[in-house]
């Protein structure tokens, strides 16, 4: 489990970090979520240990994260790491070799990886020689090269045609399937939305949500009806006491409820009216952060 | 498990170095130079019997008639078959036409004073081995006749002959072995500086290349940027010790090839090798190498983590070469103090002892001063200590420099003030700093072009002074006098334009504004009027400056000085307008108006004419015209603002020095100088006169309440400060500074140079 508690850093008087906390169970996806600056990496680079936090601490199963811990973090950083001039295979070996890999180890790692992303033909070819987006398939066989129990990618999209982000997915789900404890930041919504069940929103520095997505979204979620159909007009009276009405195109109606537990007495109300759809609202995670902070995330 | 880990930077690392193409074709070259250094002779005869072989046969005419050499240098080339020497009456036939190529004509004749007298004549230059053999003989010779004459033995006149040999004594010990040590200090010095360059060069550049590719951030993931540190240097100095294996290995091979080559024809010159080697191998020069060995290492090493902070501190890879140059510049330094300060001959003092003991230093003092037998035991242990010591405290005063560095973040505590940040986020802040970037570039400009305008000015005149007789030589039809008036005036203008061109660059760009006729009409007025008034404002100045010089005791006559009554004749008199009145006229106000108060003109009309007139002042080189350029400086940037153009100004400068050139021109011709003085009232006059009109008539606008206010607020106090605050960057740029401090030295070597003439 990793724990972060109370994280402050200052760059010269600047405040990048201001009290980040939150905590990450083992086989769980986390996702960071916040705009251009907000200190997602850094809060990285503290959880990493490249830098020191001026105040608060960081634990991974209880002991602090020093340079042995390490070992078994995988880390895809947010800008490209790769040298240039090293071949693919160069540059796993000096990685592999941080991590106290053996040799033997790190090849059939790396063609095992490599297989799986479809890139066998790069392993002799510079890192110069390579596209933006395969250098980061690069980056991210490279976090995985030591088959580490905590991975952490910052920025794992950036660069990715829409074929690759939908592969990149696929493999950090079935990572988690493997038990691995994985923890992201992107600036996209959506991205976090349709991976994460752990949700880290910060902004400014300050972490301004911290939840369950499935938990946070039901409960959101089971409030809002969608409802399309000719609706009696005692029936319409009735559902305005549990919620607001929100009377929409034809005969759509958007329900908003006070109480989850009343969704079975709505539609108990509704037997004598014409309905063709009735549906629990799926609540996006942007409508979560309207409500939470007051302003849309992506504006 | 860390050691592990920092061996795998170092295994990567020497790898990486190693099995790299450059280290191969430095290497192959190594190979190359080593081989062929060693057996620089047996490469040599290779040529060398190839040329005797085709070689023709070479005849040698001698003109002897007092019988006196023709003999000995027959004998001398009797065994050489090319050679053949033939005695004739006289060469003189040879010496009208042309003589073939493999002809030498030897002429000898008898001479009172120095008994024997030599011509030898040949087409081309022969090889010197033929003038060689026969200066010996005639030498001999000489000799011989020597000690006829004066009853001598010819050993007497060897002796006669030879140099005085001076044996010297050290009290300390015996150096006999100089010639060997010096060449062992030589050899081991170069090495030394081989392998920092190497080292230093390589741990800049991995250390930058990881920077800028961002692969540090990984690395750091899984090692401290101690032992990051630590890896990169020792794998380095470990890529120096391979390098080395490999010197020895060329050096095995190039002997072993010279002794194969060698072995059938000169068995006796490779024993001499031997000879010449073994001398080297005693116990003085063993000290030597193992001590500069030890201490190279350990500076090597201590060098290596100062450069690795340095070159943390790039941004890119062309930084970290630069970022070698520091270094490797001390120790230059370094090694030119230790040749100064350490010799057998000089007794060591306090500064020596103590340099010697310091880290880095003692890398070439300590081995310097134990070959000269200065060192003493005691003062080797403590540098030796003091420098084992310096390692450890290197490594952790340089941990947290460079990580801050190679992280690229800064972690200044900077003063925490209520509400900063919100001042950093605005535009004003912002764009203040910018202007401080850009108020501290034109001082570099502006510096820099006055440095070159006085460099220009310097050399180009000792050019001239050093060139003129030549040239005064070759062009006949002008006088010395007028070439270097021509070559004066065209150093004036160049060494003044070539910096108005810099200035000009970095100009704003102004836009050509179409004028109309009448526009042209109003603007061609107000210009004669700023001329008008300025004529009576620039005589005051100069009655001021004038007696204020005095008073001062700097009464430096400047158009004595500049010798202008030494000139006659009608070309010089207009060359010496043209240098003093025309050319400044045009090319100090394009200079002056046009460039230093474009380039300034963003920061302000005050500060331009300000700082333009003080740059004017200082171009003009000397106290006394000092004050009174920087007062006719203010004068003309006045107005060059008001009106906008270049000519008033010019014609202002024109009238200024022209008025004293022509003044000491015809300081003989009375009448002329007489109606030159009443004109020169009249134009005061008319000028006064306009002056006070013009006065008269702002005086009478500022009753007008509102042109008042207007007044108050272009003379705002505060704005003013907080725009001279700002503007004061431009002082703050290192070109600028210098300018100022060659500018002081000028001054002060110029005046003292007028003052003693």
């Amino acid at each position: 489990m990793l724990e972060v508690k109370n994280l402050v850093k200052y760059f010269g008087i600047k405040k990048v970090v201001d009290n980040v906390s939150f905590k990450l169970k083992s086989g769980k996806i986390l996702g960071v979520l916040g705009k251009n600056g907000a200190g997602k990496s850094t809060t990285f680079r503290m959880i990493l240990n490249i830098l020191e936090p001026d105040e608060g601490e960081v634990l991974y199963n209880g002991e602090k994260i020093d340079h042995n811990v390490s070992d078994k973090i995988g880390y895809l950083p947010e800008v490209g790491s790769l040298i240039d001039s090293y071949t693919v295979y160069e540059q796993c070996l000096y990685y592999g070799r941080m991590k106290s890999m053996k040799t033997e180890q790190i090849k059939s790692n790396m063609f095992d990886l490599l297989e799986r992303f479809g890139i066998t033909e790069y392993a002799n070819m510079k890192i110069k020689e390579l596209s933006k987006g395969n250098k980061q398939k690069i980056q991210f066989i490279i976090a995985l090269l030591h088959n580490p129990d905590l991975i952490i990618l910052d920025e794992p999209f950036s660069g990715l045609d829409p074929v690759s982000v939908e592969y990149f997915k696929k493999i950090i789900l079935e990572l988690r399937d493997q038990g691995k404890t994985i923890m992201f930041s992107s600036h996209i919504m959506s991205h976090v939305e349709m991976l994460c069940e752990e949700v880290v929103i910060i902004d400014k520095g300050r972490v301004i949500l911290n939840c369950n997505l499935n938990e946070i979204k039901q409960e959101y979620a089971n409030k809002t009806l969608d409802i399309t159909g000719k609706i009696t007009d005692s029936a319409l009276r009735q559902i305005a006491i549990f919620g607001t009405i929100e009377k929409r195109e034809g005969d759509r109606y958007i329900v908003n409820l006070a109480n989850k537990e009343r969704i079975s007495d709505v539609f108990k109300l509704l037997y004598t009216s014409e309905i063709t759809k009735f549906s629990v609202l799926n609540v996006s995670l942007n409508d979560i952060f309207l409500d939470k902070v007051g302003t849309n995330y992506e504006e | 498990m860390k050691n592990s880990k920092i061996g795998a930077i170092i295994k990567n690392d020497l790898e990486r170095s190693i099995k790299n193409k450059w280290f191969v074709i430095l290497n192959i070259c190594m190979l190359i130079f080593t081989v062929a250094g060693l057996n620089f002779n047996s490469i040599k005869s290779l040529f060398e019997d190839d040329e005797v072989a085709t070689a023709d046969q070479m005849h040698i005419y001698v003109e002897d008639k007092d019988e006196l050499a023709f003999e000995k240098i027959e004998k001398v080339f009797e065994l050489d078959k090319t050679v053949t020497v033939e005695k004739k009456d006289s060469v003189a036939e040879y010496e009208n036409s042309s003589i073939e190529a493999n002809k030498i004509l030897v002429k000898v004749n008898k001479d009172e004073t120095h008994y024997i007298n030599v011509e030898v004549l040949s087409k081309e230059a022969v090889s010197s081995y033929y003038i060689d053999e026969i200066e010996a003989v005639i030498n001999s010779v000489k000799d011989t006749m020597i000690a006829e004459n004066k009853n001598l033995t010819e050993d007497e006149i060897k002796v006669i002959k030879e140099n005085v040999t001076l044996k010297r004594t050290m009290l300390a010990e015996n150096v006999e072995e100089n010639d060997d040590s010096m060449f062992l200090q030589i050899i081991s010095n170069y090495l030394i500086f081989f392998v920092l360059l190497l080292c230093l060069n390589k741990i800049a550049n991995t250390i930058s290349q990881e920077k800028m590719s961002k692969s540090i951030e990984y690395v750091l993931t899984s090692i401290t940027t101690k032992e990051y540190m630590i890896a990169k240097v020792v794998s380095m100095c470990l890529t120096i010790v391979v390098q080395f294996v490999f010197m020895l290995a060329y050096l095995i091979i190039a002997i072993m090839i010279s002794s194969l080559l060698n072995i059938n024809t000169m068995t006796l010159q490779a024993n001499s090798n031997v000879d010449a080697i073994s001398p080297i191998i005693n116990f003085k020069s063993v000290g030597y190498v193992v001590m500069t060995l030890v201490f190279m290492c350990l500076t090597t090493f201590l060098q290596g983590v100062i450069q690795a902070v340095m070159s943390a501190k790039t941004t890119n890879i062309q930084e970290a070469g630069n970022a070698t140059l520091l270094l490797v510049t001390l120790n230059l330094a370094l090694y030119t103090i230790v040749l100064a300060l350490v010799s057998p001959i000089k007794s060591i003092n306090a500064i020596t002892y103590i340099l010697s003991i310091l880290p880095i230093a003692s890398m070439y003092f300590i081995p310097a001063m134990f070959i000269v037998g200065q060192a003493n035991a005691v003062q080797i242990i403590i540098a030796f200590v003091v420098l084992v010591a310096s390692l450890p405290i290197s490594v952790i005063l340089a941990q947290k420099p460079f990580k801050n560095a190679i992280l690229d973040f800064t972690n200044k505590k900077e003063k925490k003030i209520d509400g900063i940040e919100k001042i950093l986020s605005t535009r004003e802040y912002q764009e203040r700093m910018i202007d401080r970037k850009e108020s501290s570039k034109k001082g570099l400009v502006i510096g820099m072009a006055v440095i070159l305008l006085l460099v220009l000015q310097l050399v180009l005149g000792l050019l001239v002074s050093v060139f003129l007789e030549t040239i005064s030589n070759k062009i006949t039809f002008i006088s010395q006098d007028n070439i270097y008036l021509i070559l004066s005036c065209i150093i004036f203008a160049v060494s003044i334009y070539l910096p108005y061109l810099l200035l000009k660059a970095y100009m704003p760009k102004e836009e050509k504004k179409e004028e109309s006729k009448e526009e042209k009409k109003a603007s061609l007025i107000k210009c004669i009027k700023y001329i008008a008034i300025s004529i009576p404002i620039m005589s005051v100045i100069q009655m001021i400056c004038s007696f204020a010089i005095e008073k001062m005791g700097l009464g430096v006559n400047v158009t004595d000085t500049l010798g202008l009554f030494n000139y006659s004749g009608k070309l010089s008199t207009v060359l010496m307008f043209i240098q003093v009145a025309i050319l400044p006229a045009i090319f100090e106000e394009l200079f002056i108006r046009k460039g230093v108060m474009g380039v300034l003109k963003s920061k302000g009309s005050i500060f331009a004419v300000t700082l333009s007139s003080l740059v004017f002042a200082t171009i003009h080189m000397n106290t006394s015209q000092f004050i009174f350029a920087f007062l006719i400086g203010i004068l003309f940037g006045i107005v060059r603002v008001k009106t906008q153009k270049m000519y008033p100004t010019m014609i202002l400068h024109l009238i200024n020095n022209g008025f004293a050139v022509i003044s000491a021109l015809f300081y003989n011709h009375t009448l002329f100088i007489d109606i030159f003085t009443y004109f020169t009232i009249a134009i005061n006059a008319v000028g006064f006169c306009l002056l006070i009109f013009m006065l008269y008539q702002k005086v009478m606008e500022l009753k007008d309440k509102e042109s008042i206010q207007k007044l108050k607020e272009q003379l705002d106090y505060r704005k003013i400060k907080l725009n001279l605050i700002e503007n004061m960057f431009v002082f703050k740029d290192f070109t600028f500074a210098v300018t100022v401090v060659l500018s002081v030295t000028l001054f002060i070597a110029i005046d003292k140079i007028l003052t003693l003439m």
